[in-house]
């Protein structure tokens, strides 16, 4: 149906696992995200970085089908998102931030919907649920409905409700936040597993440190544009990722002159 | 502190004039102020002494509203929490009066407040000093009023801890709203009229009325007019006694912490993945319903308000209406269960993460409502049918029920889809129907509205026959019934598929803004 639009984007896509075009989303007068342009090559492991409201969540809730934006494309290994979701969706892993689940639902359970949801066939889906909670470390919360998972609790079952169906590319918004170090460890683990495997992961975290540590390549937000992507080592040069962000995002260097008021 | 909370209420207050909850407020300031002019057109017409018993009548069904309508999700969240201010350095008794300085700051005490200014021009009728007397006595039976809300919602957090006492909260909210729809039978029972609108009420009722503490502004404005002052001070010092109690009362549970909610199954559960994508959906709604103490409550509510209604004519050898039990109740459960996606909020995500399943989302919430509610609604229907033996009544549960049931599970979830609520996400509410059941009271008289539109052709057929004595017409109601049942139930849940299908994202965008 979109035949025309779509054959010469997805030949000019190539090798990209995730490309945003353009995409732009408005909340009233405020523009949240502003025309995000994006290429994550296809077996990268991307950390999108960015101040607090740079819009990180935003563009990956419209990247991945989650948020309808207002301009732009989403691609997913040359599909839109948004003209072939079916397509595009089957090959993503998403772990969104901050949303619920079906919490009356175990852990087992929970994994078992969605994995039947996402139409996989009841004997693939009984191993890997198994496998799943057993590397996540979520055994012991067998009889727990997600509603009692503590906050990194939430996180690992949501990382494997991204992964179950195998997919070819995980989005992973803020996936080590409240996570304890073992947890992240192992979880860091799967994750380049995951990427020498030939698979392709986009993370959004606020920790330089982590992102360098586990990324090759970087794209820096800020007041819901990509101010600068590109392999780690081009993105930060010479000096630590931490440093080149606060330049690109400017912020103001305390003086030590403010809250004088405090501890006063 | 006082003026702080009640500032931070009227900004949340305005905030929420936007959007659907707008709409719902409105919907209920509305419906709240036809009430008033009802109550004003009560307490001026006929002789005073009967607009007296009538106006006792309807401050009681204000009452019991307020003291029903949080334990039923009628809006009982301010948006501020104790919660919220424990870390406050700030002496209790400000807390406690400015968490009810905000309560009282909303459009139910407004609205509430305007309604029972009726007993002013009652007053008014009688002679100027009633009716001054009465602008106090409306006053404090507000604040009376509010604080019983109050008390209300701090007891349910406080023992909703379990499924039994889910259930068993859920009983005395249902007792009381349903002989308050059927008050008549009290009032039949003492010799009374059916109609007490029209006739009066016997006089052991009105003299009950004015016992109860919704009455004594009345009896304040009366004795002032007969000129008994002890009973004036008296009427209006025990409204503002009983106002203080409840507030000390209300102040001792606030500070106990609510009860956690049932986060642990007691078995294991099955390794075994469910069937199909359909059984997924079906089973996740199942044990949602099971494990869910809001839906608990709610359920237990319909039941006991069925049961209740039913039963209560009993008393004066009435045994027609047992046989509709069962359609009471499945009217009760399907108006208190239109909020199905707003309650699981955004865990929507996951159904659009995996497109083509709207339809089998959707079907399978269907199936998993009916599952819950024809088995009682069968069973309590038959039940009565056999224990009355009432045979007229066959042809008017067997049309409307299939009606009920189909419409109902067709209407749930359109109305779910189509007009999603405020309400906090499951993984950040407490599990008290009182603050976290959202503002669904105008849901609720939305649902009814739109199943007495799907059954209206099948009762009309059963009105008209019953009327001309035509039985082939009374049981044309019964096929009609059950066809109109299908063809409901499968239209409005197409509509609402289509709908998620075609707008998912909007609705996950709305459900994920509380």
């Amino acid at each position: 149906m979109n035949d025309n639009s779509s054959r010469p984007a997805e030949r000019a896509a190539g090798s990209a696992a995730l490309r945003l075009t353009g995409l732009t989303k408005r909340f009233g007068h405020t523009t949240a995200v502003d025309s995000v342009e994006l290429t994550v090559p296809a077996g990268s492991f991307f950390g999108l970085v960015g101040p607090n409201g740079a819009g990180k969540t935003t563009s990956l809730s419209m990247a991945v089908g989650l948020l309808r934006p207002d301009a732009g494309r989403a691609e997913i290994f040359g599909v839109d998102v948004w003209q072939d979701p079916m397509e595009a969706k089957r090959q993503v892993g998403v772990l969104p931030d901050g949303l619920a689940f079906p919490e009356r639902l175990t852990g087992r359970e929970l994994l078992g919907y969605f994995g039947r949801l996402r139409g996989m066939p009841a004997d693939v889906l009984a191993g890997r649920i198994d496998e799943l909670l057993r590397v996540l470390d979520l055994e012991r919360a067998e009889r727990t409905l997600v509603l009692g998972y503590s906050a990194g609790m939430r996180k690992k079952i949501g990382l494997a409700t991204a992964l179950l169906h195998a997919p070819r590319l995980l989005v992973l918004d803020e996936p080590f936040e409240a996570v304890d170090p073992v947890s992240a460890a192992s979880i860091r683990a799967i994750l380049r597993r995951f990427v020498a495997g030939g698979g392709s992961v986009v993370l959004s975290s606020h920790v330089m440190a982590l992102v360098e540590q586990v990324c090759d390549s970087v794209g820096v937000m800020h007041r819901g544009r990509v101010v600068t992507a590109g392999p780690l080592a081009e993105v930060r040069g010479d000096r630590s990722l931490e440093e080149r962000f606060v330049e690109l995002v400017g912020a103001p260097v305390p003086s030590g002159e403010e809250l004088s008021w405090l501890a006063s | 502190m006082v003026g702080v909370l009640i500032d931070l209420r009227l900004t949340l207050l305005r905030r929420s004039f936007a959007g659907t909850q707008g709409y719902s407020i409105g919907f209920g300031a509305l419906c709240g102020l036809a009430g008033a002019v009802g109550m004003f057109w009560l307490a001026t017409r006929g002789t005073p002494a009967r607009a007296g018993d009538l106006l006792g009548l309807t401050l009681a069904g204000a009452l019991v509203g307020w003291l029903a309508g949080p334990a039923l999700g009628g809006g009982g969240d301010l948006g501020i929490r104790r919660e919220h201010l424990t870390l406050l350095p700030v002496r209790r008794r400000d807390l406690i009066l400015g968490l009810y300085g905000a309560a009282l700051t909303g459009v139910g005490p407004a609205v509430t407040l305007i309604a029972s200014t009726a007993l002013v021009a009652y007053g008014a009728r009688l002679g100027v000093v009633p009716a001054l007397v009465g602008v106090p006595a409306v006053i404090l039976l507000v604040l009376l009023l509010v604080a019983l809300a109050r008390l209300v919602v701090a007891t349910l957090g406080a023992v909703l801890g379990s499924r039994p006492s889910a259930a068993l909260s859920a009983l005395p909210w249902a007792v009381l709203t349903a002989g308050m729809a059927q008050c008549w039978v009290v009032f039949v029972a003492l010799g009374g009229s059916a109609r007490p609108f029209a006739d009066g009420l016997p006089s052991a009722a009105a003299r009950t009325l004015r016992i109860l503490p919704s009455g004594w502004p009345v009896v304040a404005v009366e004795s002032a007019h007969r000129g008994d002052w002890a009973l004036v001070a008296a009427a209006l010092a025990g409204l503002a006694v009983l106002a203080a109690l409840v507030l000390l009362a209300w102040a001792c549970l606030l500070d106990r912490p609510a009860a956690a909610p049932v986060s642990r199954v007691a078995r294991r559960t099955s390794s075994r993945p469910p069937g199909s994508a359909f059984h997924a959906v079906l089973g996740k709604e199942l044990r949602t319903w099971w494990r869910d103490l809001v839906r608990i409550h709610y359920l237990s509510f319909a039941l006991v308000y069925g049961l209740v209604f039913v039963l209560m004519p009993l008393v004066i050898r009435i045994s027609d209406l047992l046989p509709l039990a069962g359609l009471v109740v499945a009217i009760m459960i399907a108006s208190s269960s239109a909020h199905l996606y707003s309650s699981d909020g955004t865990a929507l995500w996951m159904t659009l993460m995996a497109p083509g399943t709207e339809r089998i989302d959707v079907r399978a919430r269907q199936v998993a409502w009916l599952l819950v509610v024809a088995p009682p609604a069968v069973l309590l229907t038959l039940a009565g049918l056999v224990g009355a033996v009432h045979w007229w009544t066959l042809p008017w549960v067997a049309g409307l029920l299939p009606v009920v049931l189909g419409a109902g599970s067709g209407l749930v979830v359109l109305v779910s889809v189509l007009v999603p609520v405020r309400m906090a996400d499951p993984h950040r509410r407490g599990g008290n129907p009182g603050e976290d059941g959202g503002p669904v009271g105008g849901l609720v008289w939305l649902m009814l509205g739109l199943l007495a539109v799907a059954a209206a052709p099948t009762a009309w057929l059963l009105y008209q026959g019953t009327r001309a004595g035509d039985s082939t017409m009374l049981w044309s109601a019964t096929p009609v019934g059950v066809l109109s049942g299908l063809l409901l139930g499968w239209v409005l849940g197409r509509l609402a598929h289509r709908r998620l299908a075609a707008g998912g994202p909007e609705l996950l965008a709305r459900v994920g803004r509380a």
